[in-house]
């Protein structure tokens, strides 16, 4: 029973993966093994360049024998921290919210199974997350030290502690989330909010980070003897991983007591949070006059109300306009430091920094690809749209509209303060802000390109289409990719040609590619679209 | 007036549908019945243009489902046999959002909305989400959305699942007030009674193909339209 439950749970994960939706027939074994591997090379980018770096300035401490304790304990936190962030979202509906809950339920299955193959999601997610720190991190320490029997037993041995740590509070936290979000009547926004201190505290730690660590790394000896004398779970932590065999013991068995502790906790309350309801006080209705809308206003604000329907989908699609809005205000905030450094080299290279300024914006567009699940997200009501009266160019045309709105307004604020700090010619201003409103434009088409190209209808938990999809995965990433290329090959350019010259080829060269998905949507996208 | 001719659908090796023709006129409601899988939601998810289909032709007065579907589906409504509504939305959001796709004037609107959520007694949820509603009260506001546009044509799939006795009732004398008004219905139910009593004609479908089709007397001659049905299933 167990082991059928798990292989529903896995397939569930990783349907994508193993079926074309669109073809309605599965993949061949050599597509499934292609998508793997790009997926895999894909968490290998993320890992190597952003934690591999992070690893390679910490590797004086990796490389300080008596404080090698350190470095494991800064990685186990950091790891811990992302995996808890990566997961925290789906937690609760990962959880709680299945729609399967009420067939699983009704069948002769114990409670404590479904929730247990409800938390090898939970878990996988959080193993996902915390291994692109934990990798990278691992790999320098073997480059930096001596490679030993016991170290490598050691580094597993952290993975694994890891993944418990990050299960426990991923479940405390959805427990937390499913107990309070009975009794709250708007309780998107209430997660939303709670979910943005959260990473907002998690940014501020990230950021902070840096300066903590060149003050570790030159005065090692005296932090290592503070930690471990006023927080000594710190040291106990680091020294598992090395691994020293009471610590190692004490880390395992209180991960595991830790685990078991929550799982007695979720497993007896787990009957009672999935199957409630809300309590809260049932909503009035109050007849009123209602504007009448345009066909295309009526979806759109049928897209709108979606988005604004799921945190999980505000959050995963949608987190990028803080981002925007932050890169904003920290360039005020840091603007005078940053105009300084700008100021500092000559004008024909200070317009080569906005070359690279412009993709960095784009960039933080990329993580809102709101357009991509919202074809999936149709799932089961896919019908409804398709016996209206409403073309079907309309409804794309929706898809991508909302987006580009969502994208529009903090991209143009976050442009505007980059303007305002550095004030840049105004030839270098007016492309500058042309090319991130028209990558805006592009990244909405390209979202709902690759989610026409790569829906999955038959999610029985949101969670599935808004996170986990292929056209998520693509459109997220293909958008990162394009801004790389825009910035790295100007650094070719720079060498024949001026960096206006150079924002005006790739203005240009994003309005084709704008052009065509434009053209490939109202075609080809409509077709697929109506054969869903 | 609808006209199905020659439909025909498959899906792989399997003929859902086989050269299927009827004709549904004016002021008839036209039950269609078979067992499952018979290829009954087929028809009528290809009669309301969700699905394509092979071959065949579907009209409404003319106007063809293929040729002109944005004409043909703002003349008709169709509910399903699962209400997977809108559930991120509230039940009146749902109804001004069905309204505003049909073009509905706001007055219009109003009345219709207040009318058909006090005969199935939902008005006091309309401020809801859909999501908190049960299944029955899914298929009431199903019921109403399909109602608000005042269509002439009327597809329904099972329509009577899951409403209580009441509200099965009040969509009957429905039925028969937008026949009456020239409009027509056209639904699946595997409840042969109500097919019996409230039919002006029946079709039997078997294996994708229209096994016999006319006026009730026609179909079911001296026997009950079950013991007919029955008969032909064998």
């Amino acid at each position: 029973m167990v082991k059928t439950l798990l292989k529903k749970q896995l397939a569930e994960i990783f349907k994508t993966y193993f079926f074309d939706f669109k073809k309605n027939k599965p993949r061949s074994k050599a597509k499934t093994a292609i998508l793997f591997v790009v997926f895999a090379l894909l968490i290998v980018f993320i890992a190597g360049f952003m934690f591999g770096a992070f690893a390679y300035m910490l590797r004086d401490i990796a490389a300080a024998e008596p404080f090698r304790w350190l470095y494991h304990a800064i990685f186990f936190l950091l790891a811990v921290l992302l995996g808890v962030f990566g997961s925290v979202f789906s937690t609760y509906s990962g959880l709680y919210l299945s729609k399967d809950n009420d067939l699983l339920l009704s069948m002769p299955i114990p409670v404590r199974v479904i929730m247990l193959t409800r938390l090898l999601g939970v878990y996988i997610m959080g193993l996902l997350y915390s291994a692109t720190v934990i990798i990278p991190a691992t790999v320098v320490y073997m480059i930096t030290c001596p490679v030993t029997v016991g170290g490598v037993f050691g580094a597993l041995l952290q993975i694994f502690n890891i993944s418990v740590f990050v299960m426990v509070l991923s479940c405390a936290l959805g427990y937390v989330v499913a107990r309070i979000s009975v009794k709250l009547k708007n309780k998107g926004y209430v997660t939303v909010i709670i979910s943005v201190l959260f990473i907002a505290l998690y940014y501020y730690l990230y950021f902070n980070a840096t300066s903590f660590i060149g003050e570790l790394i030159g005065n090692i000896a005296l932090y290592g003897e503070k930690i471990k004398e006023h927080a000594h779970i710190i040291y106990v932590i680091g020294k598992a991983a090395e691994p020293d065999t009471v610590p190692t013991l004490a880390v395992t068995v209180a991960g595991i007591v830790l685990l078991v502790a929550t799982m007695l906790v979720i497993s007896k309350s787990f009957l009672k949070v999935a199957t409630s309801s809300a309590t809260v006080k049932k909503a009035q209705y109050k007849q009123k006059n209602t504007r009448r809308r345009s066909v295309f206003g009526a979806v759109l604000a049928k897209e709108a109300k979606r988005f604004a329907s799921s945190p999980n989908y505000m959050l995963n699609c949608g987190f990028g306009i803080l981002f925007l809005i932050a890169f904003g205000v920290l360039f005020i905030i840091e603007g005078d430091a940053v105009a300084n450094i700008v100021n500092m080299f000559p004008s024909v290279f200070q317009r080569g920094f906005f070359v690279i300024l412009a993709p960095a914006v784009c960039l933080i567009v990329s993580m809102n690809d709101i357009a991509a699940p919202s074809v999936s997200l149709e799932g089961k009501t896919l019908w409804q749209i398709r016996s209206l009266p409403v073309p079907t160019k309309t409804v794309l045309k929706a898809k991508y509209s909302f987006q580009i709105l969502v994208n529009t307004i903090p991209t143009v604020f976050c442009v505007a303060c980059i303007i305002a700090v550095l004030r840049p010619d105004p030839l270098t201003g007016v492309l500058l802000s042309l090319f991130c409103l028209l990558y805006v434009c592009f990244h909405a088409l390209f979202s709902l390109f690759c989610g026409l190209l790569k829906p999955n209808l038959n999610w029985t938990n949101e969670i599935f289409a808004i996170k986990q999809g292929l056209d998520v995965l693509f459109a997220i990433f293909g958008g990162f990719g394009y801004c790389v290329a825009i910035g790295a090959l100007w650094f070719l350019a720079c060498r024949i040609m001026d960096a206006r010259i150079y924002l005006a080829i790739a203005l240009a060269v994003t309005a084709v590619l704008t052009f065509l998905l434009y053209r490939f949507i109202n075609r080809k996208g409509v077709k697929l679209f109506e054969q869903l | 007036m609808l006209e199905i001719k020659h439909l025909t659908k498959t899906f792989g090796e399997k003929r859902a549908v086989d050269d299927l023709s009827l004709e549904i006129k004016n002021g008839e409601i036209y039950g269609f019945i078979g067992h499952n899988g018979a290829g009954k939601t087929t028809t009528l998810k290809s009669v309301c243009g969700i699905q394509s289909f092979d071959s065949g032709e579907i009209t409404l007065d003319g106007v063809s489902v293929t040729a002109d579907p944005l004409t043909f589906k703002k003349r008709i409504a169709y509910i399903p046999d699962n209400p997977d509504l809108y559930e991120f939305m509230t039940g009146i959001k749902y109804l001004n959002f069905i309204a505003d796709i049909f073009g509905v004037g706001e007055k219009e609107r109003q009345e219709r909305i207040k009318k058909y959520a006090d005969t199935f007694e939902l008005t006091a949820d309309l401020a809801q989400p859909i999501g908190a509603y049960s299944h029955g009260m899914k298929q009431k506001l199903s019921i109403i959305s399909a109602w608000i546009h005042e269509p002439e044509m009327i597809i329904m799939d099972e329509p009577f699942v899951g409403l209580d006795p009441v509200a099965s009732h009040k969509l009957k004398e429905m039925m028969r007030e937008v026949c009456d008004n020239g409009g027509a219905i056209f639904f699946s139910t595997h409840v042969l009674d109500v097919a019996e009593k409230l039919c002006d004609k029946v079709a039997i479908i078997k294996e994708g193909k229209l096994i016999k089709s006319g006026t009730m007397e026609e179909v079911k001659g001296d026997d009950s339209l079950e013991a007919a049905f029955l008969e032909l299933e064998e």
